[in-house]
C-alpha cells in the first residue's frame, strides 16, 4: 500500500506548521514501506494534539486517556502478537502524567514503538511547560519561569531498559521516517523521541532554535550516554540498540488441569 | 445430627492460625458437617493477634462463642467477653499470670477497657469470676516433650504449637483422633511433625471432661476462600487476561489465579491504572479480560472506567471491599464501595454493578459478569467483600463451568465500530480484524472523533439503549426474596450479609421476609415485594438505604460499622430494634 492509502478522510486539526504534520508523514510512509496491513497496524494516542494522529492514519487504532496509551497497547500486544503496536503521544502525556507507564515498558520490553511528540509544552491545554522544558525558561503563556528542572527521556528510556533509543527531527520526515523504520523493525520496547516546535506556544524551541542545534550522529555511538547528555548541541539518529527476550517470551504458558485442582482442595470423609 | 458450634482460634500473625483454621474447618467437613470459617487478621506480617472464626453447622458467623483456643494471652484477653457461659477455653497454662498491660501488641483501647472493667488484674483473675471450662496447657513443656519425640530441636519444632493447641481444643469439643489426623494430613505436605504434636496434645488432655460430636452426612466436600472460588471460576470462563497491581484482599485471588493460570496471561502491573490500562487493552483485542482489585485500586481506576463506557469495551472489575474511608483497615470487611461502584467513572458511567452473597453465588456472578460484559460491551463491576475473600466455604462442585469463547465473525470490508443498531449494541470486532478507531472522545460510528450536536445526542442515546437492555437482562435475576410472602417485616440487604440474614429469618418468632439484592445496577425497583416494616441492613453508613429510598420507605436501618460481619445474632437484635420502633440500630459485635 502507498503511503497516501493510508490517509483517512478526517480533517486534520493541528494548527498551520505544526510538527505533527512531519510525523504523521513520517510514519504514514514508514508503515507503507513495511507493507504493514492497516488491519494489523494499532496506533495508540493518549490525550493531546499528537494523540490525534490515531485519526489521521488508516489503521485499527485506539484512542486512550491522557496518559494512558502505553498501558492499553501492552494489553493489545500481549493478546495479539501479531500486532504493530505503536504508541504516539505527547512529551506531557508521557513523561508527565503517564510516567510510571513510561518506566515500566522498559523494564518489560514489550514489543512496543513508543513516539514522543516532545515539543516541550502542553499544546491542547494552551501552552503549559511539560517536563521536557528546562528550567527558568518562562514561554508565551506560562506565568512564571519554569521552576521544574527537564527529565531527559533518553536517559531515562535507558535506564528503565528499553532496549531501542533514538531521537529524531519532526521537519526532516526522511531520516524521521529511517529511524522509524529501524525502530519498528527492532524487536523490544523502543523509544523515539522525536523534536518538534509547537508553532502556537513554544516561542522558544522554535524552527531555527531546534535547526541551529541537532546534528546527526554517524552510527550508534560508543560514548552514548555521553551523547545521550548533550546539551549545547542536540545530536539525532540511534543512541542505542540491543536485543533482549521480550516481555512476550518472558510470559510461561501450560496447560491447567481443573479437575486436579478441584481435587487438591476437596476433603473426603 | 446437626451440630451447632461457633469457635474462635486466636495466635498472633504468623503463628500458623490460618493453617490452623483451615485445618479445623477440614476436620468438621470431614466428619460429615455443614462449616464455614473466617479469617481475621491484622495489617501486619508477623506479631498482631490474629483469629479463625469457625462456625460449624450454619454458613454464618454468630456469637456467643462456644470455644475459645488460645494459643497466646491476647487471643484470652481479646475474646473472653465473647465466650458464652460454660465455653470451652483451651489457653497456655502461662497466660494466667500476664496482666493486659503487659501485652505490648495488644491495642492501648482494649487494654484501657479490659483496665476499666476488671482493673490491674491477671488474666487468671479475671477468669476466676467467669463460669468457663477452663483447659490450661502447659504449653512450653509440650513442645519439649515434641523436640524430643522427633528429635529436633526446639526452634524447629515450636511451629507446631497451633496444631497441638488446635488438636487438644477440637478433641475437648468431641472430635475424634482420626478426624483430627486426616485433617492435618491434608493441610501439610509432610506432616510428620505436626502429627506427633497432635499425639502429644490428645495424651495431655485424654481423660478430661469433653464433648460430643456425632458423625454427619459423610460426603466429599470442596472447600474453598472465596477469592480461591472467584479466580477458578474465571478459570472455568476461560479467562484469558488478567492483571492486578498488589493489594489486600484482591492479591489473594490474584496470585491463585496466576498460579494456576494455564494458558491465562496474567501480568503484575505498576499501579492499578495500568491494571485496568492492560486488561482494557487484551479486552479490545479480542480476549475475556478482568482485573481484580478492592476500593483504594477502582478509586484509581475510575478514569479507565469511564473509557470503558465510551469506547464500549467489555472488561470485569473484581472489587473485593475492604473497611475504609482511604486505607482505611486494608484488612477487615465493609461494603462502604457501593455507591463507588455504581457510580466510578465520571460521565454517565453505564455499567452493571453484581453483589454476590457467597461463595457459590460468587462463582455463578463471575459468568454472569463476563457475559454482561461482552454481550453489552461495557464495565462490569463484580462487588465482594474481604468476608467472603478470605473465608473458607463449601461450595457444590457443580457451581463451575464453562463459558463459550469470545468468538467474532469478519464482517464486511466497512466495519462501523459503533454502528448504530436498535438495542445500542454494535457488533464487535477486535482490533486487528478490521481498520477501526477505538475512542474515548465522542465519536461517529467509524470512531472518528466530533463534536456535532446530533451525533452527540445520538451517541448518547445509543449508550442509554444498551443500558436499557442491560437492565432487560438482568431483570429477573436482580433479587432474591427469602421468607414469608406477607411477612411483618422486610430486610433488605446486598452482598456478604446475606447466610446470616437467612438463618437468623428461619430461626426467628417473627413473620419475615427477605430481599437480597443480587443486581445493585440498573438497581431494581422492589416495591412490590415488600410487606410490613422494611429493615435495611449493611456494613456501611447507610448506602443501600439511601438507594432505597428511590423506591420504598425504609423504616429501621441497621449498620455494622466496626469493619467485622454481621452475625446471627446481630440480625436478630436488628429485627427485634426494627420491630419495636426504633430507626437506626449500630451493630457492634466481634474482636
Amino acid at each position: 500500500m502507498k503511503a497516501h492509502e493510508y490517509r483517512t478522510d478526517a480533517w486534520i486539526q493541528w494548527c498551520p506548521g505544526c510538527g505533527n504534520y512531519g510525523i504523521l508523514t513520517a510514519l504514514r510512509e514508514a508503515v507503507s514501506e513495511l507493507e504493514i496491513d492497516p488491519k494489523k497496524l494499532v496506533i495508540v494516542g493518549g490525550i493531546g494534539c499528537s494523540s490525534r494522529i490515531v485519526y489521521y492514519i488508516r489503521g485499527s487504532n485506539v484512542h486512550t486517556i491522557h496518559g494512558r496509551a502505553i498501558p492499553v497497547a501492552s494489553g493489545i500486544k500481549l493478546a495479539n502478537p501479531e500486532l504493530t503496536v505503536i504508541v504516539s503521544a505527547g512529551d506531557g502525556d508521557i513523561l508527565g502524567i503517564g510516567a510510571a507507564h513510561f518506566v515500566a515498558l522498559g523494564r518489560r520490553n514489550i514489543d512496543l514503538k513508543v513516539l514522543i511528540h516532545d515539543n516541550w509544552v502542553y499544546g491542547l491545554t494552551k501552552g503549559q511547560a511539560a517536563p521536557t522544558l528546562p528550567s527558568g525558561v518562562k514561554l508565551r503563556a506560562m506565568n512564571y519561569p519554569n521552576p521544574h528542572e527537564a527529565l531527559n527521556p533518553l536517559l531515562l528510556a535507558f535506564s528503565c531498559g528499553y532496549t531501542f533509543i533514538a531521537r529524531a527531527y519532526a521537519y526532516h520526515v526522511k531520516r524521521l521516517k529511517e529511524i522509524l523504520l529501524e525502530a519498528i523493525r527492532h524487536r523490544g520496547s523502543a523509544l523515539v523521541d522525536i523534536l518538534q516546535p509547537c508553532v502556537t506556544y513554544n516561542n522558544m524551541m522554535t524552527k531555527e532554535w531546534i535547526e541551529r542545534r541537532i546534528y546527526y550522529l554517524e552510527g550508534i555511538p560508543g560514548d552514548f550516554l555521553n551523547k545521550m547528555t548533550e546539551r549545547e548541541r542536540i545530536p539525532l539518529g540511534i543512541f542505542y540498540r540491543t536485543e533482549k527476550n521480550t516481555f512476550e517470551k518472558r510470559i510461561e504458558k501450560f496447560e491447567v488441569d481443573l479437575e486436579s485442582l478441584i481435587r487438591k482442595k476437596t476433603v473426603t470423609p | 445430627m446437626r451440630v451447632d458450634l461457633s469457635i474462635a482460634i486466636g495466635g498472633f500473625q504468623g503463628g500458623g492460625i490460618e493453617s490452623a483454621g483451615q485445618i479445623a474447618v477440614r476436620a468438621f467437613a470431614i466428619k460429615g458437617h455443614e462449616v464455614f470459617g473466617s479469617r481475621e487478621y491484622h495489617s501486619n506480617i508477623v506479631g498482631a493477634h490474629s483469629y479463625y472464626h469457625i462456625r460449624v453447622g450454619g454458613k454464618a458467623l454468630r456469637m456467643p462463642l462456644d470455644a475459645l483456643i488460645a494459643l497466646d494471652a491476647e487471643s484470652v484477653f481479646t475474646h473472653f467477653r465473647n465466650l458464652r457461659k460454660k465455653a470451652v477455653l483451651v489457653c497456655d497454662k502461662g497466660s494466667l499470670e500476664k496482666k493486659a498491660s503487659e501485652i505490648p501488641s495488644m491495642s492501648r483501647e482494649l487494654k484501657s477497657r479490659i483496665e476499666a472493667a476488671y482493673g490491674s488484674v491477671t488474666l487468671g483473675q479475671i477468669l476466676e469470676k467467669l463460669e468457663l471450662n477452663l483447659v490450661t496447657l502447659p504449653m512450653a513443656e509440650l513442645i519439649g516433650k515434641l523436640s524430643e519425640t522427633v528429635k529436633k530441636p526446639m526452634s524447629s519444632v515450636s511451629r507446631a504449637l497451633n496444631v497441638m493447641g488446635l488438636s487438644a481444643g477440637l478433641y475437648l469439643l468431641g472430635l475424634d483422633e482420626s478426624t483430627i489426623r486426616k485433617a492435618v494430613e491434608k493441610q501439610f505436605q509432610s506432616p510428620e511433625i505436626n502429627l506427633a504434636a497432635v499425639e502429644i496434645a490428645l495424651e495431655e488432655v485424654a481423660g478430661m471432661e469433653r464433648g460430643e460430636i456425632p458423625d454427619g452426612i459423610r460426603r466429599e466436600k470442596l472447600i474453598l476462600t472465596g477469592c480461591e472460588a472467584v479466580a477458578l471460576s474465571k478459570l472455568f470462563s476461560r479467562i484469558e487476561f488478567m492483571s492486578f497491581y498488589p493489594i489486600t484482599p484482591a492479591t489473594d485471588e490474584a496470585l491463585f489465579l496466576e498460579e494456576n493460570r494455564g494458558k491465562t496471561i496474567t501480568v503484575q502491573a505498576e499501579d492499578e491504572i495500568s491494571a485496568i490500562g492492560m486488561t482494557l487493552g487484551a479486552s479490545i483485542a479480542g480476549l475475556r479480560a478482568a482485573v481484580t482489585t478492592s476500593g483504594p485500586g477502582v478509586s484509581l481506576m475510575n478514569e479507565m472506567i469511564s473509557l470503558a463506557v465510551q469506547a464500549e469495551i467489555p472488561i470485569v472489575i473484581t472489587l473485593w471491599m475492604r473497611a475504609s474511608p482511604s486505607t482505611g483497615i486494608a484488612t477487615r470487611t465493609g461494603q462502604q464501595d457501593l455507591l463507588h461502584a455504581i457510580f466510578s467513572g465520571h460521565g454517565d458511567p453505564f455499567k452493571a454493578v453484581i453483589a454476590s452473597g457467597d461463595h457459590e453465588e460468587a462463582i455463578e456472578d463471575v459468568r454472569l459478569s463476563f457475559k454482561l460484559a461482552e454481550d453489552l460491551q461495557m464495565p462490569v463491576v463484580h462487588l465482594l467483600d474481604k468476608y467472603i475473600a478470605s473465608s473458607l466455604a463449601a461450595v457444590e462442585r457443580e457451581k463451575f463451568a464453562p463459558l463459550p469463547k469470545r468468538e467474532f465473525s469478519a464482517l464486511s470490508e466497512n466495519y462501523l465500530r459503533y454502528m448504530i443498531t436498535e438495542d445500542g449494541i454494535s457488533p464487535f470486532l477486535p482490533v486487528g480484524m478490521a481498520t477501526m478507531i477505538v475512542s474515548s472522545l465522542e465519536h461517529n460510528e467509524y470512531g472518528f472523533a466530533s463534536e456535532d450536536p446530533v451525533l452527540r445526542e445520538e451517541m448518547m442515546l445509543k449508550r442509554i439503549r444498551k443500558f436499557r437492555k442491560l437492565a432487560e437482562n438482568v431483570a429477573e435475576k436482580s433479587y432474591s426474596v427469602y421468607g414469608e410472602r406477607n411477612a411483618e417485616m422486610t430486610i433488605i440487604s446486598f452482598g456478604s450479609t446475606k447466610n446470616a440474614i437467612l438463618e437468623a429469618i428461619e430461626q426467628s418468632e417473627f413473620h419475615t421476609k427477605f430481599i437480597q439484592l443480587r443486581i445493585l445496577w440498573p438497581f431494581p425497583d422492589i416495591s412490590d415485594e415488600i410487606s410490613g416494616k422494611v429493615l435495611c441492613i449493611e456494613s456501611n453508613s447507610g448506602q443501600l438505604s439511601f438507594l432505597l429510598n428511590c423506591c420504598c420507605k425504609i423504616d429501621c436501618v441497621a449498620r455494622k460499622l466496626n469493619a467485622r460481619p454481621i452475625y446471627v445474632n446481630e440480625v436478630h437484635r436488628a429485627i427485634e430494634e426494627a420491630l419495636s420502633g426504633r430507626r437506626e440500630v449500630i451493630l457492634g459485635e466481634g474482636a
